[in-house]
């Protein structure tokens, strides 16, 4: 009895020091990442499809027409992803009795 | 809009607690939680960067991001079938059940 | 405004031949008879891989063109198709019709048969958009298409509890790979501006990136690692390939890792590899990294498939080795290198293909997939035996199969002028004749004579023997005489590094 009760002691201990020392890393990491993430580097070339933020209601038609427009490609080709969750979802439940 | 530091912090501390959340449980659907939640990360990450910009937005990446949903929704669809199927055979959503498969 | 230098005649046929598969399969099931969606797929594989030599034609010319509607890249999708889209394809499509005509009599008693034959099609549809796309969304969305019918296939006989738990460990590990696919793919835009490869390579301002661009490329290197088996990453492997049904095995172990091997070698070498003399300690760390998880993946596949008693385990581990051989060829980044990892791919294919499929054929006479409970059965059935003996001896190394010859130029790739990387080669060439001891017990095992016999045994149907000899045929035609599959391969690894600015300079002309 005692000796499970130091056991557990110890697994605690040793949880509660994991613990305290990860999230002083996530601390120090924050705070390296906050010095250093000002050097992020902004985009070289030019010539980027930007939109005015202050566009009241016109963001998302102008989101659909660029969507359609640059991205149809990408649009087009996730019809057969949902085909593909289909077909797997209808394989993976169906029950077929056989008929002995 | 703040400075573009905060916005990766949030990102990678995301991340962290989707690894977390994907090693450290054991009931199925909380893995599959945990997958979401790194999705999320990657969402929140494309939306951060391309808003640095006073008064203009990238619509690029949130067009990706659009897409990038539709696919997250859909692998999860497959894992919860399958999670359906182990609990018809294990009796348990508990992942340590599913040790049979060793050497 | 459209920019269409080619149409993809591939990916069409493949996408009717799933739909097409899948309304057939509806109806023959409700007939309750009738085996023609096996043919129709065979023949859309069939009219895919036509698709593929006539885009082979196409690129001939000028070496890279572009397909895209509506809108132009850089800011749209596109399709890139060079040498190396076009051997990644054909390798596809190659094995993907002889895993089709193997699996007519494989699959015969298995339910739900049209899921099966579309879902095949579309794995095979996701492979071929992966290899074929020149925008990174792009890849990520085939990637995805990819992977989601790749996890329905290996649960498919979802009976028995092994495919359940094996696609469950495959599914979490596979996803994880992905989002965090995605993740790398943020970075990398939030330094460039766009998700296009060609403008990646050239719009990010390299020096003041630092340790943003060490942070993207971790990330990449996982999400791809886990996918094409690297170690630590390769855990589901050894899981997830014994228990998908054998055609399902052979398309995976022969496409699926080399497909995220692709991904990764794509990425690495148009948007890092040119600009590495722009970072810090750049180009001498890239190939350090390589080089240790090269003898790392190499050494533990060999090790532990050594233990396994099971037939097809052992050959999942065998998969994972020879991953390790490529990343050699990568670690060089010479183009010789690229040259024997791009051969090896494709002779990997075929022999580790080959190899599940006739195992598979083992397994499914005599029931078990111990090696103990095989004694003698080569016997019985020697055509079988005999096409895994061969495959067997490729793996290997053995001179006169085709396997040898890309193992050569991948051991000799790491002794070149630029890359002084003696002990890679050493460990290399130690590995691959180590790995002779455990195949050749698997032969030794069917051929003795054992004391029992038993009387149902008989020899593979004919539509299991017939992709069998005709891939072993050509094993040992491409080792003798390798010359096409080396002009094949040498287009794909010089379209890669030397057209480089031919690759960019179509999307700022």
């Amino acid at each position: 009895m005692n000796r499970e009760k130091s056991k557990g002691f110890a697994i605690f201990a040793f949880a509660i020091i994991g613990v305290v020392l990860a999230v002083f890393m996530i601390f120090i990491a924050t705070y390296r990442i906050m010095q250093y993430g000002a050097t992020f580097p902004k985009p070289v070339m030019s010539g980027r499809q930007l939109s005015r933020t202050t566009d009241a209601g016109g963001i998302i038609n102008s989101m659909s027409g660029f969507i359609w427009d640059y991205r149809s490609f990408d649009m087009i080709m996730q019809t057969p992803v949902l085909l593909a969750t289909a077909i797997g979802c209808t394989a993976m439940l169906r029950v077929i009795r056989r008929k002995r | 809009m703040l400075e573009i530091q905060v916005y990766i912090v949030a990102v990678l501390s995301l991340l962290i607690i989707g690894l977390y959340c994907m090693t450290f449980k054991s009931n199925m659907i909380r893995i599959l939680i945990g997958i979401e939640i790194i999705l999320n990360a990657a969402n929140l990450s494309f939306i951060a960067f391309s808003a640095r910009f006073s008064e203009y937005v990238d619509i690029l990446a949130q067009s990706i991001v659009v897409m990038s949903i539709v696919l997250g929704g859909s692998v999860i669809a497959v894992g919860l079938a399958m999670v359906v199927n182990a609990y018809k055979h294990y009796k348990t959503l508990d992942v340590k059940e599913l040790r049979r498969l060793r050497w | 405004m459209d920019l269409i230098e080619f149409i993809p005649y591939t990916l069409i046929f493949l996408f009717i031949g799933a739909v097409t598969a899948l309304t057939v399969g509806i109806i023959e099931e409700r007939l309750g008879k009738g085996r023609v969606k096996e043919v129709l797929s065979v023949i859309f594989i069939a009219l895919a891989l036509g698709g593929v030599l006539i885009l082979y034609r196409e690129i001939e010319p000028s070496g890279v063109i572009l397909f895209s509607i509506i809108k132009n890249p850089p800011l749209g999708s596109c399709l890139e198709a060079d040498r190396l889209s076009a051997l990644m394809a054909f390798s596809t499509l190659f094995l993907g019709l002889f895993v089709g005509v193997y699996s007519f009599s494989y699959m015969k008693h298995d339910t739900r048969l049209g899921e099966y034959y579309s879902l095949l099609l579309l794995m095979m549809a996701g492979m071929v958009g992966v290899a074929l796309a020149g925008d990174f969304f792009t890849l990520f969305v085939f990637w995805e298409l990819m992977c989601i019918s790749s996890y329905v296939l290996v649960a498919f006989r979802k009976e028995t509890w092994g495919p359940i738990e094996a696609g469950f460990k495959y599914l979490v590990m596979s996803s994880l790979g992905a989002v965090l696919i995605l993740l790398g793919m943020s970075f990398l835009y939030g330094m460039a501006g766009n998700v296009n490869f060609a403008y990646m390579s050239v719009g990010i301002n390299w020096g003041t990136a630092g340790i943003w661009a060490y942070l993207a490329f971790i990330l990449l290197f996982i999400g791809f690692g886990i996918k094409a088996a690297l170690v630590p990453m390769h855990t589901w492997l050894p899981d997830a390939h014994p228990e998908a049904p054998s055609p399902i095995s052979a398309m995976l172990s022969g496409m699926l890792i080399e497909t995220g091997l692709y991904g990764f070698i794509r990425v690495f070498f148009v948007v890092f590899m040119p600009n590495t003399v722009l970072l810090p300690n750049g180009s001498e760390t890239f190939k350090y990294v390589f080089a240790v998880f090269a003898i790392l993946t190499m050494t533990i596949g060999n090790i532990m498939a050594l233990l396994q008693k099971d037939i097809k385990r052992l050959l999942a581990y065998s998969s994972i080795a020879q991953i390790g051989y490529m990343l050699i060829g990568v670690a060089s980044g010479t183009t010789y290198g690229l040259l024997g990892c791009f051969l090896h791919v494709f002779n990997h294919s075929l022999m580790k293909g080959l190899a599940f499929l006739a195992s598979g054929a083992l397994v499914e006479r005599v029931e078990s997939r111990n090696l103990d409970e095989m004694k003698g059965f080569g016997r019985v059935m020697p055509m079988t035996t005999m096409a895994l003996t061969i495959s067997l001896l490729g793996l290997g190394g053995v001179p006169a199969t085709a396997g040898f010859v890309s193992k050569f130029i991948l051991f000799g790739s790491a002794l070149g002028p630029g890359v002084n990387m003696w002990w890679l080669t050493i460990i290399g060439v130690l590995n691959s004749a180590f790995s002779i001891a455990y195949y050749l017990p698997i032969i030794k095992t069917l051929i003795t004579k054992s004391t029992e016999s038993s009387p149902q045994l008989k020899e593979a149907p004919a539509s299991m023997l017939i992709p069998m000899c005709l891939m072993a045929v050509l094993i040992v035609v491409f080792g003798v005489y390798p010359q096409p599959v080396l002009q094949l391969a040498d287009g794909a690894s010089k379209a890669l590094i030397e057209g480089l600015p031919r690759y960019i300079a179509k999307i700022f002309p």
